[in-house]
């Protein structure tokens, strides 16, 4: 009995064996059951909710943990304060440069971009402004020009060159600035998120009401096309203008945040915030959801050239502004890669969505 | 009759007169009257060809070039005494290959010729109407200087052969020939500023023929001197009304009419000869033209050139030849054009160049060429070139340059 | 044989006279309503659908309109820099796209880093040319910031009441009425200043606005009012400092500009002070503040060139919703209550051999690009070159239903004043009030429709 109980045992086990290895089944892409027009409103629901809400929401945090971290060093310098304010200001950064992923609405519109994040920062009329005996209260930063506000700034201000520089070389006036700016950042921040979240603006509702009552985007497929386009311009960014121009030129001062040597981790952050819009976060469904429920070719596609491009990111080490000097090749190799997403989401995804994409 | 014919054919063989060299098959279905029912009467085939290769160097750019400019293949058949087939299938700069640019297949003839009787014959399908001199005596050994004369390239479009039918014949009692052609028109949607005419030459592949043109010439002889003139009328729009109307042109078969005339001489006398050529290309509508396609286009253009050459072997009692020659060319493609904004004059597309060298033909099938040509233009205008590039060299409007040439043709 | 010669020579002289099709008129409906720019459109509806470059460009003009891209968005900074230097002494902004929107609209505020509104200032008289004097001590225009060190000329504050305008059926909308003060200025303001106000405008399509034909334009006057609708209309001549001429003026919304070289040459030098070869001369010459702060080429000949082509060669966006009924309906009453005296819908380009997609082109600016007397809601009693201070240059209207979509909040007329495109009507008057009125006495349904085909401009 126990022999044949053994027998039985090993056939199944056999079956079992066979008939899982023999056919390697796909793995079932659960949007193969959800009606088409479900899941786009999905999509943009989970975006909203999942992606852009959340993100922005962390921005909002990250600004005042900055803004925090900021008041903490003017009261104590101390180098364990500033590096507390580094990382602080980091944070901050890989939020905002993940945003950067969907730059569209509120944030362009009233220009909370260019508030934070203006580049190139005036180095002369910063010197100067820290010299001058002008009011640097909140209140004044968002009177100054765009050259003197924002993250840069404050970059300049904590990490001197590569971050060369000292709790004790921090000035008194260098101290009030930094708190001022990071004061003015967590009001736009702030503003950004409320833009979203409430009224009068309530972003969310026009995004995810598109199509149905939304007074920005009469169709569905308005959004999606700003959602597409905004990856689209992305990709060009990075790829076109924050990785080229100093390429290009060989110009280190065109380089983006320098002070700080941040600069890669913000170009490989900008791409993280698209892979985060095309695949969706925190189990939401993203655009990746609707691709596949129709062209699995495609989606594999877009998803391995996003990988490719993050990936190819970590080949260039040390600081940009030395690498557009001793590591072309390199950077030739990443923009390239983002040149071939970017052809990929204008030639392939954006004519998918304008083909399917009904309201 | 008779007489002519043997006359022509004498002066044909004899001196190597006006009549230039003829290649076999062409012979066999000449479309050039002096050899008219040459070839015999039954059926037969008859495969020749040419080519010819260069070496030029650039004087201005510093650059020298070879290039194996042309290998023409010709086949022409006889099927009876009446009716025979001519093809001239030509590769040019030895090399077509896919996705590369450069290089071209095309057949420059193919067509069918129907002889009426002994002074008169039709020809349909594929073919060179007669116009200047090169168009229809485009063998290297049958013209000076490696490279085909200027104004016959850029005035006139060299091997210009378009679809059509054309009857080609002579009068009995005098030296005079004929020729009436009826052919597809030009498409002034392909015409381009400084390449006067050419770009709207179909040369048979999809022509429009909702837009006909009309070509006419006469030769004749008298004494050591050969004369002809020629006449074109062509209508350039080959759209449809509707189209047409969208953009402001004249359509239909002669809408938006282009002319050109052309005159031209030749004199030969032992070995001393000559000739010289004018052309004059009148384009009216050249305005309408150009405000549909924001072209710049001219509304006159116009060409000359005059040519002395001397063969020093022409008593050494053999067939080889050494000729020594001068010619002088010049040529306007917007010698006049419609008023500002509607074309901008570019002074670089006037031109003037002279050339000097040597032929030799050691048999009269093949020839080494040399000879150095100067090149003169007008000066380029900036307003053509909106956003000049900052590492652009200055245009240059003098340069010379040093050709050698081989060619054959059987 | 003599047959087939003969039969030959007839069929050729019938050929020659009787088959040359003289053009016809192209029909009306032939041509597809949504091509707003002719061959340079482009069809996108996001917030970048000002943005996009016309087609048919060379290789070579492609990448010249790609750096003048990079140049419009460049920020500048103050000298002495290694690039993008120049910035001040004093300036309105830093940038062209800060206020320049997605190459659209800018924001009416005063002071804050973003924004867009800019003020004109003169005296009592005119120039030379015929152009306005310029206040002593702050030229022909108030840069409101200034680098650091200096004081910006003045600062301006904007206050806004609520008009209320009923419509004959009882409707009630309400307009905000801007009034501005000057404060704080660096020296004294003359007595008797005359302002006005200007919001940065979108800068698409100029290349085809510079292409009409002056005679079109000329064409289009009616100094005596003919045809009795209430519309003159009258063409600015104005000095163009490149050229030493007079010209017709088409840019600028008085259009006292009359090509886009110099309308951005005098942008980069009055609203950012950075000087070039056509302005050498800073917009703060001969104040005592900054006399030591003169630079006379900020920017390279190629940076402006490429930056004027830039704006050249910007696309206008397509028309949306073309076969709506309601739209078709309000194109009609576009027509009925006589905008069309002043706002062309349809206009052809002139020649440009240089750039196709700009040559004899059909577009549908809905501007004549003449000044026109606007009333006193909207006056500014500043006069400019021939321009009183009653008259404004007719608007394009091209792409104003996109506004909500590249500036988040849209804003109308040339202080941006009104909020929404009925707003702009309501506040039209002087040779527009017939118009006006009309609209005001059409139903709630048709004022609807018309709103609804502007909508989709």
């Amino acid at each position: 009995m126990r022999n044949k109980m053994n027998l039985i045992g090993a056939c199944l086990f056999a079956v079992i064996l066979f008939t899982t290895t023999a056919c390697n089944k796909a793995p079932e892409t659960a949007t193969t059951s959800t009606d088409f027009v479900t899941l786009e409103k999905q999509v943009l629901t989970d975006f909203t909710n999942n992606v852009a809400m959340s993100n922005y929401l962390k921005l909002s945090v990250s600004a005042t943990n900055l803004n925090m971290a900021l008041q903490n060093l003017n009261n104590n310098t101390t180098d364990s304060n500033l590096i507390v304010a580094r990382t602080a200001w980091q944070t901050l950064r890989e939020t905002w440069e993940q945003s950067e992923g969907f730059l569209f609405g509120p944030v362009e519109d009233n220009d909370y971009d260019p508030n934070m994040d203006t580049w190139p920062t005036d180095y002369v009329q910063l010197d100067s402004l820290i010299g001058s005996n002008n009011s640097l209260l909140a209140s004044d930063i968002q009177h100054i020009t765009l050259s003197l506000r924002g993250f840069h700034p404050i970059e300049y201000i904590i990490f001197g060159n590569h971050g060369n520089k000292k709790a004790s070389d921090i000035t008194t006036r260098e101290k009030q600035y930094m708190v001022s700016l990071s004061e003015d950042i967590t009001n736009t921040c702030n503003a950004l998120y409320l833009s979203w979240s409430s009224a009068p603006i309530n972003f969310a509702q026009e995004v995810i009401n598109a199509g149905n009552g939304s007074a920005k985007y009469s169709t569905k497929l308005e959004v999606y096309t700003a959602l597409v386009n905004a990856l689209i311009d992305i990709a060009g960014e990075v790829a076109e203008s924050k990785m080229l121009e100093p390429y290009e030129t060989k110009n280190p001062q065109l380089v983006e945040s320098p002070y700080s040597g941040n600069s890669l981790t913000d170009f490989r952050n900008n791409i993280v915030g698209l892979q985060n819009v095309y695949l969706g976060v925190n189990g939401g469904k993203g655009l990746k959801d609707l691709v596949a429920s129709k062209n699995k070719a495609l989606d594999n596609k877009i998803q391995n050239q996003i990988i490719a491009s993050i990936n190819s990111f970590s080949n260039i080490t040390g600081y940009y502004e030395d690498a557009i000097l001793t590591q072309r090749i390199q950077i030739q190799q990443t923009m390239q890669a983002l040149t071939t997403l970017k052809a990929t989401l204008e030639g392939d995804l954006l004519p998918f969505i304008v083909q399917n994409v009904k309201d | 009759m008779k007489r002519v014919v043997s006359l022509v054919v004498g002066v044909v063989l004899t001196t190597g007169g006006f009549a230039q060299y003829r290649t076999q098959a062409q012979q066999l279905v000449l479309s050039n009257e002096d050899s008219l029912n040459a070839g015999i009467n039954s059926s037969k085939t008859v495969i020749s060809g040419y080519g010819s290769a260069l070496y030029q160097r650039d004087f201005n750019k510093k650059e020298s070039i070879l290039n194996l400019e042309r290998a023409v293949l010709f086949v022409g058949h006889q099927f009876n005494n009446k009716i025979s087939v001519f093809s001239e299938l030509e590769i040019e700069d030895a090399k077509v290959a896919g996705g590369e640019g450069g290089g071209e297949v095309s057949m420059e003839q193919l067509y069918l010729k129907f002889n009426l009787n002994p002074k008169q014959y039709i020809i349909a399908g594929l073919f060179v109407p007669r116009i200047g001199f090169l168009n229809e005596n485009h063998l290297p050994v049958n013209f000076n200087g490696v490279e085909r004369p200027i104004v016959e390239q850029q005035v006139i479009p060299a091997t210009w052969r378009e679809l059509g039918v054309a009857l080609y014949g002579s009068l009995n009692h005098a030296p005079v020939n004929y020729s009436l052609a009826i052919i597809n028109g030009l498409n002034s949607a392909n015409f381009e500023h400084g390449t006067g005419i050419r770009d709207g030459r179909a040369e048979g592949r999809n022509a429009t023929a909702n837009n006909l043109a009309i070509t006419g010439s006469l030769q004749s002889t008298w004494r050591d001197f050969r004369f002809q003139l020629v006449g074109y009328v062509g209508g350039t729009v080959g759209l449809n009304k509707r189209s047409a109307d969208s953009l402001g042109l004249n359509s239909g078969a002669f809408g938006t009419t282009l002319y050109m005339g052309e005159a031209d001489v030749q004199y030969n006398h032992n070995a001393f000869s000559a000739k010289a050529l004018a052309t004059y290309i009148s384009y009216p509508d050249a305005e309408k033209v150009n405000t549909a396609y924001a072209k710049n286009l001219a509304s006159g253009m116009y060409g000359a050139y005059a040519e002395v050459a001397y063969n020093w072997l022409y008593n050494s009692n053999s067939n080889k030849q050494f000729i020594s020659f001068v010619r002088a060319e010049v040529y306007d493609l917007n010698a006049k054009i419609p008023a500002p904004p509607k074309a901008i004059y570019d002074g670089t597309v006037k031109q003037s160049h002279i050339i000097a060298g040597f032929s030799y033909l050691p048999i009269p099938n093949v020839v080494i060429k040399t000879d150095v040509r100067l090149a003169h233009t007008g000066s380029q205008n900036p307003e053509l070139v909106p956003n000049p590039s900052p590492n652009a060299l200055p245009y240059q409007q003098d340069n010379s340059f040093f050709n050698l040439g081989i060619g054959y043709s059987f | 044989m003599k047959k087939i010669v003969i039969l030959l020579t007839m069929s050729v002289f019938i050929l020659v006279f009787t088959m040359c099709n003289k053009a016809g008129i192209f029909d009306e409906s032939g041509y597809d309503d949504r091509l707003t720019g002719g061959a340079a459109t482009v069809f996108d509806e996001t917030s970048h659908a000002f943005t996009h470059v016309i087609d048919g460009l060379t290789e070579r003009d492609g990448h010249v309109h790609e750096l003048g891209d990079k140049t419009f968005e460049q920020t500048f900074v103050a000298n002495p820099a290694p690039i993008n230097g120049g910035l001040g002494p004093v300036f309105n902004n830093v940038s062209c796209i800060s206020c320049h929107h997605n190459d659209g609209k800018g924001t009416p505020t005063a002071g804050f880093s973003t924004s867009s509104l800019l003020f004109r200032i003169s005296i009592e008289g005119k120039d030379a040319h015929g152009g306005g004097i310029a206040a002593p001590g702050f030229g022909l225009q108030l840069q409101d910031q200034a680098l650091v060190g200096s004081k910006p000329e003045v600062q301006v504050n904007i206050n806004y009441t609520n008009v209320p305008v009923t419509y004959p059926d009882g409707t009630v909308v309400n307009l905000r009425q801007p009034s501005y003060t000057l404060y704080n200025p660096y020296t004294f303001l003359p007595t008797n200043y005359m302002i006005s106000p200007r919001l940065a405008p979108p800068v698409f399509g100029g290349g085809l606005l510079e292409n009409i034909p002056e005679e079109t334009l000329r064409s289009y006057v009616d100094a005596n009012d003919v045809n009795k609708d209430g519309i003159t209309g009258k063409a600015n001549y104005v000095y163009n400092p490149y050229t030493h001429k007079q010209e017709i003026g088409r840019f600028g919304l008085k259009a006292n500009t009359s090509t886009l070289q110099v309308q951005v040459a005098a942008a980069f030098q009055q609203d950012m002070g950075i000087t070039s070869y056509i302005f050498p001369q800073e917009a703060s010459f001969g104040q005592q503040q900054t006399a030591n702060q003169q630079s006379n080429k900020d920017i390279p000949d190629s940076s402006l060139d490429a930056t004027i082509f830039y704006v050249r060669t910007l696309a206008v966006p397509a028309r949306r919703n073309t076969t709506d009924l309601d739209v078709k309906a309000g194109q009609k009453l576009f027509t009925t209550v006589n905008c069309s005296g002043c706002h062309k819908p349809t206009v052809q380009t002139g020649i440009n051999l240089n750039l196709p997609a700009l040559s004899n082109q059909r577009i549908h600016p809905y501007t004549d690009l003449l000044v026109h007397d606007m009333g006193s809601g909207l006056a500014d009693g500043r006069p400019d070159y021939l321009a009183t201070g009653n008259e404004w240059r007719t608007m394009p209207l091209w792409g104003i239903g996109l506004f909500s979509k590249t500036n988040g909040t849209p804003y109308y007329l040339h202080d941006g004043r009104a909020t929404t495109i009925e707003q702009a009507i309501l506040w039209h008057g002087g040779e527009a009030e017939k118009s006006k009125q009309a609209f005001m006495n059409l139903s709630k349904a048709d004022r609807n429709k018309l709103l609804k085909f502007m909508q989709s401009l």
